[in-house]
């Protein structure tokens, strides 16, 4: 399914990936962040950057939208180096709270995700500005409905729930029909039900309107039914394939370069265990819950 | 679109409506009204004079007679002329004026700063400071001097027979009256202290003192830095507060002269020690005190004290 | 400072009351260039409350101050020196602290060290000041009536140039406001941008300090932005708002300083203060009626 942007469809053919990564990698200083990243990731796939704290996922985030350099290797975005084509790119960086005094509504949130980056004054709505503020103000209610959020959007957005929050910015993200959305650890402050919700939601948006979905998360079972591909990322290494090819005992051993179990619990849910002292010191098991 | 967005969208067309009409009207009033305005007459035909101090504003009352109305802005002696504030009403009375007087000389910046707000056509103002030549850093106090109380006395009387070509007759007159009488005893005083004290050292706090001495030939002591700063309000140097606390002590002076409308710490220190050391002190004002005295009351007043204090002093 | 019997008395007569404030060109020209103010600090301010940046508001006005004392020192206008100072700062401020958010202890103490010292240099300017410079109270609290037909269309140009520029980066620069990130992703300068509004609040608090001194841009720059904020969320009526309560209460402060001689800064900041109260009363009325229900029960 061709998703549509802007009303027509995007120049390159259908099977442009939407990101390409070979032997991508990145450093700080003399400190390898991460080496030897491959993936092709296709339209419409729903894809999840895991691993532990301090691996450098916002980072591979960061290297997409074109605001960090690689060091070596090569990243393409629709076929193009990254930053060219943000247009067609909807982010959501991580965890933002914004300030319970800030006196902006949801609905106008989205409407920047639409309209912010254009310059010049403001016009006002008539004649022939009419018709463009009508169909502008069609898209902004379209995508906050899809979303589900329109009980609260012209509420300001300081005084709705983090859950609630978290759609109007996913909203924002889609209004201008994005070929790719780039989520950094969305689900990471909400509760268990939102969690679910908010995962269903993308993997609704994926599905039905062809939307590559590439998200940075700690916690893959909400997203699990829904993903297409894995990039895990370790100290002491990456692996890149489907969830079955990657939560694996022997994928992750050699992913973190020491013995790695992984367990199914009875209710679903994965657990890993064994892993090595992640960098900030949180010696407990990576749950994978 | 739910009822409660529809109306809230209603308030915000009919809000914007509002506030752009608004906008343009006062738009409109803003840019129409203004240009200067005439200055008028009152209504007994008398030419509307302001004063920026009542010193000069009693002189131009005298020279003016019935024929001026005279409003003096800083009339009361508990205001402090260098920091005052011009009001609403001061800027609508120069506004209103046909003759504004003021001195000029760093002294009364805000008056300049009203004149220029206010155009007007057919306004004619007397701007001491230009009359005398000085320039802005002079010593300001211009009236404690008779020889430019003079001058002064003169170009008002010139610039109301210009203002009034009818009267100018009455004008003449009332300059002639002023010189021999009003000011008979003001230039007798002065001329008594110059024949009888001339010579004798003096100290002062300020500068104001200044030009009198100079008109009576007393040797005024007091460094004139020293004088400088109090009249300006900054603080005198370390060097200069010696100089004049040892004329003190060795009785240098005959007398000190007070002013007293502007007595800092370091004046009041030197008031106090004169008065330990038996030195006489004479009171002097910046403006009219009492403000209802004339001109020539005032100083002859203040003169005459000058005259005991320094009788006392010297046993003259 | 004196009233006379010849001095205009506030009448029932609203229509001839508002007549007689334009008798003099002294008013009109106040009138103007308090418009002229009053638009471009509510609109710039109102970005400011949004940006959270108010502090750097009130300390560009402070930083003004010295600048105004030494021009009037150099016998250069006041308008100039407040100009010159106030961008200044701002390019100060946006080296120092260019995150611009009110932020930690330490950062809280430099501001108050700087302000401090803004108005000590002032104070010496005017003190050096050969000429007795009437006080420092017009330049810290506001004076209305000495402005000349020159300062408006100085004033009127500056506030042209300002709102112009706002208008241009309006949606660029609100978005860089409330989400810099995804701003950032989507290609928009969000440091220049940061840079460029430092210098157009410059511009405003320096505009602002001519009518209502240095000390009380506050009662111009943020309080009717922060009035309207407390009445809407929509933006653009609460631009709207921003703007109507500056005029208005600049109109009616100028109208009470005439008839009563008291100085406009304080007319300003309590009329400004005032409208503040009321909409934040408002604001709470829902909070406050069940507290006090849940009380009495």
């Amino acid at each position: 399914m061709t998703p549509l942007i802007g009303g027509e469809p995007t120049g390159p053919a259908d099977d442009t990936p939407s990101v390409m990564l070979r032997g991508a990698s990145v450093r700080r200083g003399d400190r390898i962040i991460w080496e030897h990243v491959d993936a092709e990731l296709r339209r419409g796939e729903f894809v999840a950057v895991l691993g532990p704290n301090g691996a450098g996922k916002s980072t591979l985030i960061k290297v997409i939208l074109g605001l960090m350099p690689l060091d070596s290797g090569e990243v393409r975005v629709f076929g193009q180096p990254p930053g060219r084509v943000n247009r067609e790119i909807g982010y959501l960086p991580q965890r933002r709270n914004f300030d319970p005094g800030l006196r902006v509504r949801g609905i106008d949130l989205v409407r920047l995700g639409l309209t912010g980056d254009r310059w010049g004054v403001p016009l006002p709505r008539i004649g022939r500005l009419r018709a463009r503020g009508k169909v502008e103000d069609e898209q902004v209610n379209e995508v906050i409905e899809l979303v589900g959020a329109t009980a609260y959007a012209n509420h300001p957005i300081g005084e709705i729930s983090g859950g609630e929050q978290q759609r109007l910015l996913i909203a924002q993200a889609l209004v201008r029909k994005p070929a790719l959305l780039l989520l950094d650890e969305p689900l990471d402050s909400l509760d268990l039900p939102n969690q679910a919700a908010s995962a269903a939601l993308l993997g609704r948006v994926c599905k039905e309107r062809g939307v590559t979905v590439l998200m940075v998360a700690h916690n893959v079972n909400p997203i699990l039914s829904y993903l297409d591909w894995v990039i895990y990322l370790a100290r002491g290494g990456v692996a890149s394939g489907t969830p079955e090819e990657v939560i694996t005992p022997q994928t992750l051993s050699r992913v973190y370069g020491t013995p790695v179990e992984v367990f199914r619990t009875a209710d679903g849910h994965l657990v890993v265990v064994g892993q090595p002292e992640a960098p900030h010191g949180d010696a407990h098991a990576h749950l994978l819950r | 679109m739910s009822t409660l967005e529809g109306r809230s969208k209603l308030l915000g067309v009919g809000l914007r409506a509002a506030l752009i009409s608004a906008l343009a009207v006062a738009a409109l009033v803003l840019a129409s009204c203004g240009g200067g305005s005439t200055s008028t007459r009152s209504d007994s035909g008398q030419l509307q004079v302001v004063a920026a101090e009542n010193l000069w504003g009693s002189l131009a009352a005298q020279l003016g007679g019935d024929k001026v109305t005279v409003q003096s802005i800083i009339s009361s002696p508990n205001t402090d002329p260098h920091e005052y504030e011009a009001t609403p009403s001061d800027a609508r009375a120069v506004a209103s004026a046909q003759y504004v007087v003021y001195n000029g000389i760093g002294y009364d910046p805000w008056a300049e700063k009203l004149i220029n707000a206010n155009p007007s056509n057919g306004r004619v103002v007397l701007k001491v400071q230009t009359l005398l030549g000085l320039k802005s850093d002079d010593n300001p106090h211009a009236w404690y001097s008779p020889d430019d109380v003079l001058k002064v006395v003169d170009q008002i009387t010139a610039d109301y027979k210009k203002l009034d070509p009818a009267a100018a007759a009455f004008f003449d007159t009332q300059h002639g009256e002023f010189i021999t009488n009003g000011l008979k005893e003001y230039d007798a005083s002065v001329l008594q202290i110059r024949e009888k004290y001339a010579g004798t050292p003096i100290g002062a706090t300020e500068s104001i003192v200044s030009p009198l001495a100079d008109a009576l030939g007393l040797k005024l002591l007091t460094p004139y830095s020293f004088l400088q700063a109090v009249s300006e309000g900054t603080d005198p140097t370390a060097q200069d507060k010696a100089i004049a606390d040892s004329q003190i002590e060795s009785n240098q002076i005959a007398v000190l002269m007070f002013n007293t409308q502007n007595a800092t710490p370091d004046v009041q220190r030197l008031v106090d020690a004169a008065t330990a050391k038996g030195i006489p002190i004479v009171d002097v004002t910046e403006t009219l005190d009492p403000p209802t005295d004339s001109f020539q009351a005032w100083q002859t007043r203040q003169l005459r004290s000058l005259a005991d204090a320094l009788a006392k002093a010297t046993g003259k | 400072m004196f009233m006379t019997a010849a001095d205009p008395q506030l009448t029932w007569n609203l229509v001839q009351d508002v007549r007689q404030l334009f008798d003099f060109p002294f008013m009109v020209n106040a009138y103007r260039a308090g418009s002229v103010v009053a638009i471009s600090a509510a609109v710039i301010g109102w970005l400011m409350v949004l940006r959270r940046e108010t502090f750097a508001g009130h300390t560009l006005a402070m930083i003004g101050f010295p600048g105004a004392a030494g021009a009037v020192l150099l016998g250069v206008s006041a308008s100039f020196g407040y100009l010159a100072f106030a961008m200044a700062g701002a390019v100060a401020i946006a080296v120092v602290a260019p995150s611009g958010r009110s932020g930690a202890a330490d950062e809280s103490a430099a501001i108050g060290t700087v302000q401090a010292f803004a108005l000590a240099c002032g104070f010496l300017f005017i003190s050096l000041s050969q000429s007795n410079i009437s006080g420092a109270q017009s330049l810290l609290f506001g004076s209305f009536v000495g402005i000349t037909s020159e300062q408006v269309l100085v004033l009127l140009a500056g506030a042209v140039a300002a709102l112009g520029v706002v208008a241009f980066i309006a949606r660029p620069l609100v978005f860089a406001s409330i989400e810099p990130d995804v701003a950032a992703a989507r290609g928009i300068p969000v440091r220049a941008l940061s840079f460029a509004f430092l210098l157009l609040l410059g511009v405003a608090t320096a505009e602002a300090s001519q009518v209502t001194g240095s000390l009380l841009v506050f009662a111009l720059l943020v309080l009717p932005a922060a009035t309207a904020e407390a009445l809407t969320a929509r933006p653009a009526v609460s631009l709207g708002l921003a703007v109507a309560i500056a005029l208005f209460v600049t109109w009616f402060a100028l109208a009470l300083s005439y008839y009563n001689d008291y100085p406009i800064g304080f007319h300003i900041t309590t009329l400004a203060f005032g409208a503040y109260v009321v909409a934040k009363g408002w604001q709470a009325r829902f909070r406050l009626v069940p507290a006090l229900a849940r009380g009495g029960a």
